[in-house]
């Protein structure tokens, strides 16, 4: 494996540990399952998910 | 060229596909638990088994000589590697038998959001940072009192058999369950009263964790005013990420935070001068209890606010922090190895005069030490959150075993940074000014008023020997003004380490976190900026701790909030609507109000809140995690593997032992510096005799927090032995009628494949390839994004 698709793996695990992939894997599954209709843009997604954590926020603690 | 690579099944020889699990549809799903001992391997572990009984020798049998913190790291990785190898394969194969050709909650559900099959890597990390908080870098710091030895002992052992234990099999029972939480599963497998006792203890306990935790907050920060104004600064940091992910750029996470993380190095950096300016001198030198209002206001609102404008990036900003500085003190502890100052056992192992924490080794040590070695808080992680991420059932030994093993490093690393203080420093910042008064003696307290002066001889007064056998005494290694290295003594150190770290003063920092930002700021300018940066490392792990401890301040806030709610919901059914806003302001409010009180009655006990409090906090996460290893008892028995019932049953039995213990010495003792009702006699019989208002008001504190305190201690007593009695006879029945009916939820065939540990194996990856061409694309990871350029690419 070279050192360009190793580092590109890094990253794919880095933006999923952030989160920051959220929108592309909805996206994505959006496309396979319903591609009769457009996806929610970016903002709207983001949106969505605040409201989605509003309710469901996960404890840390100790 | 890869598409080609892409489309060849790859062919595994005979022994290999005996060992593949596939599904009915011929789909890979995973690989039978196989271990081969070659020669090389056995090489291997006899060499890590002679590294770590090497390490223990030199930790725990060598005297007289110097001890370099590098073995606490070796000591422990080394431990830790035999303990995940051997008994965290053990356990599996015996109690959990877990089955990949089982789906997960989140491949049954997989809704994008909560349900999401998660790669093992990433959901390690969230889990760590969930578990990972104050709790494991205060508890050895204050352990320290007794030594290195009682408290790297605690940790190293208590989390093989204990903590790993009872994380690992709460997640795989909750997974097994769809991902219920604690409180649901209690319900479940004791039954209803005495699952919503053990539901209700929780929440309170709950409380005492908090208010604890913020007093930690409050020691750090009070007449700091650089701790003030970098802490504080971080609200106004996080609420501009918050509107910038909202507003310009949604989604850029990583490019947000990193802009936050040089804004808080920034505020970090730039405190010193906002602290020695007038403005600093004059509105941010806080008193405990001003903070303890502005906590309380923060709380309030980080909870009724909606989560993208603090809470959110905030914990971005707390899990940036997070993981940096675990790394770089890791780097620290390995590149510095600084010597050990510490003795390994101190008197105050065995008598009850320690002034951080009261009573004998057993059983104080290990409630003072919870996190770190077993945590009950990390069973409400284990269930609910973890579980419902985690993608083959096979990988609950790498996350939960796994990542409790990571944060008793982290503790590990805690206690090196402690122990490599001077015992005489140590001392004086942990000990309460109305303990430090009594020790001087009116003598000194009556000529001086220099803090300390003070201090240092009452640190001399402590009854407790260094390494050598000699009276302690306060030095700091620094530097004079022409920059020549210079060792200062008694009171001259304190006021050395202070100017080191810019602070007004270091004497009576009680709760763990300034000792620990000292030990950090020491070890951490040696690779990083020599003595100038001394006061940004301080203020770095200042920052560090108080991010963990404000997340927890708000996490828990909001989820108690909903509690709170459900259970008014019973009488009102606005509160069951939670866009309702009187019904969440009302309920956080009331949240806010629990822990808020505790909070003030500990910052303004006169005896130092710490001192008092933290017991009453250590002894409620033990509890909780004596019911959750309980519950564990109950569902192996349940499931129908009394044999190995001892696996829960001895963490569960000691952590008993120890709770039971302490509760019992805290609530009948009559050594006054340890039973909370022996203190409010003596208050009151006190109080009697006095006739200055001010000391008759003194007293009346310490008459009606310990009032509290020792009816807390009743409480909690009364209640987990209900719960245990519940369970107890649970297993009794259970045993008897041989009904071994499972919650769990029924098997429903997997179809999913992802290897079970952190490396894969090279026939996991053969397996890999070929689910990416066989398997379903829904779970593929990585194939999601692959396919929407194919897609654009297609359209276009």
């Amino acid at each position: 494996m070279d050192v360009r698709s190793k580092l590109s793996q890094w990253r794919t695990l880095w933006r999923d540990f952030t989160g920051e992939s959220a929108y592309e894997h909805y996206v994505a599954r959006h496309r396979r399952e319903h591609p009769d209709h457009e996806p929610m843009c970016e903002r709207e997604f983001w949106r969505e998910r605040a409201k989605f954590d509003e309710d469901n926020v996960s404890t840390g603690c100790c | 060229m890869e598409q080609q690579a892409s489309t060849e099944i790859p062919s595994y020889t005979p022994e290999e596909e005996k060992l593949i699990i596939r599904n009915k549809a011929g789909v890979p799903v995973g690989v039978k638990p196989h271990v081969k001992m070659t020669w090389k391997k056995i090489l291997l572990w006899v060499l890590v088994t002679a590294l770590g009984v090497t390490g223990w020798t030199i930790l725990a049998l060598i005297r007289g000589e110097e001890v370099n913190t590098i073995w606490f790291v070796i000591t422990a990785v080394c431990t830790y590697a035999i303990a995940y190898r051997f008994y965290g394969l053990y356990i599996p194969r015996t109690i959990m038998q877990p089955d990949d050709s089982n789906a997960t909650p989140a491949e049954r559900i997989n809704n994008g959001k909560d349900y999401d099959p998660t790669h093992r890597v990433v959901l390690y990390g969230h889990h760590f940072a969930a578990i990972a908080g104050a709790g494991p870098l205060v508890g050895p710091v204050l352990a320290a009192q007794m030594g290195y030895l009682p408290g790297t002992l605690w940790i190293i052992f208590g989390v093989c058999v204990a903590g790993a234990v009872q994380d690992m099999l709460v997640l795989f029972f909750s997974m097994r369950r769809g991902g219920r939480s604690l409180g649901q599963m209690a319900v479940d497998e004791i039954g209803k009263i005495g699952g919503t006792v053990a539901t209700i203890i929780v929440l309170v306990m709950l409380m005492i964790v908090l208010a604890v935790l913020a007093m930690i907050c409050v020691n750090a920060l009070a007449e700091s005013p650089w701790g003030v104004f970098s802490v504080g600064c971080t609200i106004p940091i996080a609420i501009c990420m918050g509107l910038w992910l909202r507003f310009v750029q949604p989604g850029k996470i990583t490019q947000v935070s990193f802009v936050g993380f040089a804004a808080l190095m920034a505020v970090i950096i730039g405190g010193r001068w906002v602290a020695e300016s007038s403005f600093g001198q004059q509105y941010l030198h806080l008193t405990p209890t001003t903070l303890v209002w502005c906590m309380v206001i923060y709380g309030f609102f980080a909870a009724v606010l909606p989560v993208w404008v603090l809470l959110t990036p905030r914990d971005y900003l707390s899990t940036f922090m997070k993981v940096g500085t675990i790394v770089v003190l890791a780097v620290g502890i390995i590149v510095v190895r600084p010597i050990v100052e510490m003795p390994a056992v101190t008197e105050f192992a065995t008598n009850t005069d320690g002034p951080v924490f009261a009573g004998t080794l057993f059983p104080f040590l290990f409630i003072t030490i919870a996190c770190g070695a077993l945590s009950g808080m990390h069973a409400t992680v284990s269930s609910g959150t973890t579980p419902k991420m985690i993608q083959k059932e096979s990988q609950a030994r790498m996350i939960g075993y796994g990542g409790m093993l990571m944060e008793s490093f982290v503790a590990i690393m805690a206690l090196a940074a402690a122990a490599s203080l001077n015992q005489g420093i140590y001392f004086g910042m942990n000990t309460s000014e109305a303990s430090i008064d009594k020790l001087a003696g009116t003598a000194i307290t009556e000529t001086t008023d220099n803090r300390n002066d003070i201090t240092a001889e009452a640190v001399k007064n402590l009854g407790v020997t260094d390494a050598h056998g000699d009276t302690i005494q306060a030095a700091w290694d620094s530097w004079d003004e022409d920059g020549n290295d210079k060792v200062y003594t008694d009171g001259e150190a304190f006021e050395a380490l202070a100017n080191d770290v810019g602070e007004p003063h270091v004497t009576s920092r009680t709760g763990g976190a300034p000792t620990l930002a000292v030990g950090i700021a020491h070890i951490l300018h040696q690779i990083g900026g020599g003595r100038t940066m001394m006061g940004f490392w301080y203020h770095f792990a200042i920052m560090f701790e108080a991010l963990f401890i404000l997340s927890a301040v708000d996490a828990v806030t909001r989820v108690a909030r909903f509690q709170v709610s459900d259970a008014f919901g019973a009488f009102s059914k606005k509160f069951r609507d939670p866009s309702w806003r009187p019904g969440a302001w009302i309920s956080t409010a009331l949240v806010v109000a629990a822990w808020g009180s505790l909070l003030l009655m500990g910052v303004t006990d006169p005896r130092g809140g710490i001192q008092t409090l933290y017991p009453l906090f250590g002894i409620a996460n033990q509890l909780i995690a004596a019911v959750a290893l309980l519950l564990c008892c109950v569902m192996v028995v349940r499931k129908g593997h009394a044999k190995y019932v001892w696996i829960p049953a001895i963490p569960f039995v000691f952590d008993t032992a120890v709770t039971f213990t302490a509760s019992w010495q805290k609530i009948f003792s009559i050594d006054p510096k340890v039973g909370y009702w022996q203190q409010w006699r003596d208050a009151r019989a006190l109080r009697d005799t006095l006739t200055d208002p001010e000391e008759i008001s003194v007293q009346s504190d310490i008459i009606r927090n310990t009032f509290i305190q020792g009816t807390m201690s009743i409480i909690f007593l009364v209640c987990v032995a209900f719960v245990i009695v519940a369970a107890l006879i649970r297993i009794i029945r259970t045993l008897q009628t041989k009904d071994t009916t499972t919650s769990e939820e029924p098997h429903q065939d997997s179809n999913f494949f992802a290897p079970t540990s952190l490396f894969a194996t090279p026939l996991e990856k053969k397996l890999g390839k070929e689910y990416e061409i066989v398997g379903d694309p829904n779970l593929i990871p990585g194939k999601q994004s692959a396919a929407v350029e194919h897609a654009d690419a297609g359209s276009r």
